[in-house]
Order: structure tokens, then sequence, then C-alpha cells
């Protein structure tokens, strides 16, 4: 499936941002694109009946447009991912005997949870309201200390 | 047994306190688009400016969507603030976007536009809500 553009630029500052985070022994790294949307926050949009001023007014312009067969829909990206990486070799290149500390002792362990959310509302050719629905990951992102 | 326990914690907090001391602190910033001015913005009229004189303002768009049959500008831009401090780090993205709305004429009908960046925080601390973004 080809990805839409904005979900290519999305995912470049993630890796950009991935890239630019620390990277010691052990890290914490959140990284969070936008402001999370609520169901309380969109409880005012009834299909049928809410419109786009309406919507835009209170929801602010979304992160894409894109055009459907018959109007348009408005998706509106939130990204929070958690990132704890642990290596427990590191440590060991202190105390290994010269030489021995230049072979690998890389003991990594890493875990990352992402809750990438979009609120999408149709409108029809109107700009009145067909639906409006979050497809999230289902994933509450949390820092988890064990892979396992 | 008593004496192995002190040797662990004292190793432990060797390579805490190593793993510490040898991370740093770091904050950086990046940009991706030009920043909306808020003055250009402003000054685009519903009913008067055309698609020519809106690009004459602001420049080619970043994306032209045609959306029942008529034209939409998006103009976006997008920037992140990353901070880190010790084992620490936070990147907080937001984005600016306006769209221009024109009329079949490709007279100006409508401008939306909704600025996030400006709110971005350089944070470090990786644990709560999300206010920094």
């Amino acid at each position: 499936m080809k990805l839409p553009r904005t979900a290519w630029r999305i995912w470049t500052i993630v890796a950009l941002g991935i890239g630019v985070s620390g990277c010691g022994p052990i890290s914490w790294t959140r990284i969070t694109l936008n402001k999370p949307l609520h169901t309380r926050d969109v409880s005012f949009i009834k299909p049928g009946e809410t419109k786009w001023d309406e919507v835009t007014a209170r929801l602010g312009p979304p992160s894409e447009l894109r055009r459907t067969a018959d109007g348009m829909s408005a998706n509106y990206y939130y990204y929070d991912s958690r990132r704890f990486d642990v290596d427990f070799g590191w440590g060991a290149g202190f105390f290994l005997p010269p030489g021995a500390s230049e072979a690998p002792h890389q003991l990594d362990f890493t875990t990352s949870t992402i809750d990438a959310d979009t609120f999408q509302v149709a409108f029809d050719q109107k700009g009145v309201v067909q639906y409006g629905a979050f497809s999230d990951t289902a994933t509450a992102a949390q820092f988890k200390p064990s892979p396992f | 047994m008593n004496v192995l326990i002190p040797r662990v914690g004292v190793v432990c907090l060797v390579w805490m306190s190593l793993g510490f001391g040898t991370s740093g602190c770091a904050f950086s910033r990046g940009d991706l688009g030009t920043p909306l001015n808020d003055n250009d913005v402003s000054r685009i009229q519903k009913g008067v400016d055309t698609e020519k004189s809106v690009v004459a303002l602001l420049g080619p768009p970043d994306s032209v969507q045609e959306i029942n049959d008529r034209d939409v500008f998006h103009y976006y831009r997008y920037a992140m603030k990353h901070g880190t401090f010790l084992v620490f780090s936070r990147i907080n993205v937001a984005s600016d976007n306006l769209y221009v709305f024109f009329n079949e004429e490709e007279v100006v009908q409508q401008v939306l536009f909704g600025r996030q960046t400006n709110n971005l925080k350089f944070q470090f601390w990786p644990f709560g809500g999300t206010e920094g973004s």
C-alpha cells in the first residue's frame, strides 16, 4: 500500500527524532507529534448536522485534507512513542582486559511502544459531517523495562 | 552472601554512575518548510485574492488538492525541539497548517490557519502528559 505524503513526512521526522536522541547505556526517549484529541474534544460532532466551519473552528485546521468520492475527509494526526533502552553489556567494557574489550559485548534490551492516532472526519459536498471516528493502534504508549 | 550483596550494589552503582556520567546534555532543533508569516496570511482577502495573488504573496503551495471541483492550497511547516539531559530525551514535533480554499472562479473563499509551533517547548523529561507539543 502506498503511504500518503503526510505519512511519509511524519515518519521522516520521527526517524530524525530517534536519530538525534541520546544513545548512552540506558535511556528513556519520548517523541510526540501534535496534541492528542480525546473523545470529549470531538463529542460535539454529530453526523448529518455539524458543519465544516464548526469542526475547524473548534479543532483547528487538519493535518491533512483528502478528496473523497462525495466530498472530503479531514485527518488529524497524533503520535506518541516511548522507548526504553538499556545495554547490560556496556559496563563490561571497563572490566574486560585490553583487546577483549574491543570484542562485541553489547547486550541491549529495547522496548518501544507507539500510540498513533488519527481522527478522521468525512464531509459531504455541502460540508456536512458524514462521520467522525478515531483510528488508533489501541496501544497506549508506555515505558516497558523488559522486551520479554 | 553478606559480602556479595554490597559488592553487587557497588558494581551497580558504579555502572549507573558511569552511565549517567558519560551521557550528555543536548538541545537541538529542526524545521521543515518555511515559517508562515502571520502578516502575510492576514493579508489574504476573501472574495478578492486569486490563486495567482496568493502565490505571489506566499509562494507556491506545498500541495494543491482539488476538492469538490475547487482548488485548495495547503502550506505547512513542521518544527521539532529535542532535549536530552543525562539519560532522558524528549522530542516534540508540531505543525503549522494553512489551507486556502478557492471558489470556481479561483477566488479565495476561505482561509484556515492554525499555528501549533508557537507552543512547542524544549523538554527532556519523557514522563507525564503531552503538554510540550
